[in-house]
């Protein structure tokens, strides 16, 4: 009996070391999301993969403000950055979305609120705010947007909704990664890229959020305990 | 398009660079399917590094153009930044500002200039055609005229809208 739980000790060691290792060739990394080890059975199949899309979701988001004296230098090391991560293919930056954001608040323009609050909707500013796009001449109004959409909501959606320049000499550059971030080889990915950049641009200034850089800075300060 | 009275002399326009001043300006958009044009006037004023274009009538509003950014302040309110989904490719980083201060050389980096016979009162006219698919997608092209300084420009659009500004110094 010792000698048959014993092979099969064995054989259960081997079939976990076949999958580590095609997992590792495969360069699929492990899955660092705790909420992976809660039990399947616990929740609705169905409200689980939603609490999974959504945080997945939140968990692919990427924002880096990059700022500096000189605001030129500041948005030339924000597209610096970005070409990297886009060019080691983990990023996919917001702006390159702009035609489908366009279509997609065009299409839910009426549903869609500038004000967290929808109390504090106030009709008469959303009119004069698409008065002054009319005559302001920073405004892309044209004929055709103007027959369509009278009170231009898409454009005011996408000064309110849109990721943009902070204004001033700040340039923030945000968008989702390719894969979840709770894999450890796109957490090495994106930092070897971002420490990379780091170095070529040590004089500007950068606050960063996403979850990736959480998950690499505890597995950074985790290893050094080990050591 | 609105032209000055007849000019016996015109400067060259590529002379005409780093103009500062107050300009009074109309500004006419004739958008596709709408049958009234959109009338604005007000003031442009142009300093080194910084134009204010402020709309006065039917609506005040402030615009004020740095190499750094665009603000933006509505009947007197608190300026606010202009991200660049807000932005105009002309009159953001791609024409307006540029044109204004008589920088010809930054217009260059953005539009092919092609000098046209002058006009029948004597000034000069430029046409600037887009260099890059991008900028090309908004603007057909844009002629300029002008004398002692820019005096008129029409910004014709790639979906048929059209814009006419036209400048009077109202100093120096």
């Amino acid at each position: 009996m010792r000698r048959l739980g014993g092979i099969i000790c064995v054989i259960w060691c081997v079939l976990a070391c076949v999958v580590i290792v095609a997992r590792v060739r495969e360069g699929r990394a492990f899955d660092t999301d705790i909420q992976s080890l809660l039990p399947q059975s616990a929740i609705e199949p169905v409200i689980r993969a939603a609490m999974t899309d959504a945080g997945d979701a939140a968990a692919r988001r990427v924002a880096v403000l990059v700022s500096a004296d000189d605001p030129q230098r500041a948005l030339d090391a924000a597209a610096d950055l970005e070409a990297a991560l886009v060019a080691a293919n983990v990023f996919h930056a917001d702006r390159s979305d702009g035609e489908e954001m366009g279509r997609w608040l065009f299409a839910n323009r009426n549903q869609l609120l500038c004000d967290i609050d929808p109390a504090r909707f106030d009709g008469a500013a959303t009119a004069q705010r698409s008065l002054v796009m009319l005559y302001s001449p920073m405004t892309p109004v044209s004929g055709e947007m103007l027959r369509r959409d009278p009170f231009l909501l898409t454009l005011q959606l996408s000064q309110c909704l849109a990721p943009s320049g902070m204004g001033g000499s700040a340039i923030l550059l945000s968008g989702r990664l390719e894969n979840s971030s709770f894999r450890l080889d796109v957490q090495d990915a994106v930092g070897a890229v971002y420490d990379v950049w780091r170095a070529r641009w040590p004089d500007v200034h950068v606050a960063r959020a996403g979850a990736v850089f959480h998950a690499r800075e505890g597995a950074r300060k985790r290893g050094a305990r080990c050591r | 398009m609105m032209l000055g009275a007849a000019h016996a002399q015109c400067a060259d326009p590529f002379q005409v660079a780093a103009q500062t001043g107050t300009s009074a300006f109309v500004q006419t958009r004739h958008l596709t399917g709408v049958r009234t044009p959109l009338v604005s006037r007000g003031q442009a004023v142009v300093a080194p590094g910084r134009v204010e274009w402020r709309v006065t009538n039917p609506i005040d509003i402030r615009t004020v153009i740095t190499p750094t950014g665009i603000t933006q302040s509505v009947e007197n309110g608190p300026p606010q930044s202009l991200g660049p989904q807000g932005a105009d490719p002309f009159a953001s980083g791609a024409g307006l500002f540029d044109l204004l201060v008589g920088d010809f050389a930054a217009v260059r980096t953005h539009y092919d200039i092609a000098r046209l016979a002058p006009a029948a009162n004597g000034s000069w006219r430029l046409r600037l055609t887009p260099r890059g698919a991008g900028l090309a997608r908004f603007v057909s092209q844009i002629e300029v005229n002008g004398c002692s300084a820019i005096e008129g420009v029409e910004v014709r659009q790639a979906n048929g809208d059209r814009m006419e500004i036209a400048l009077t110094r109202e100093d120096g």
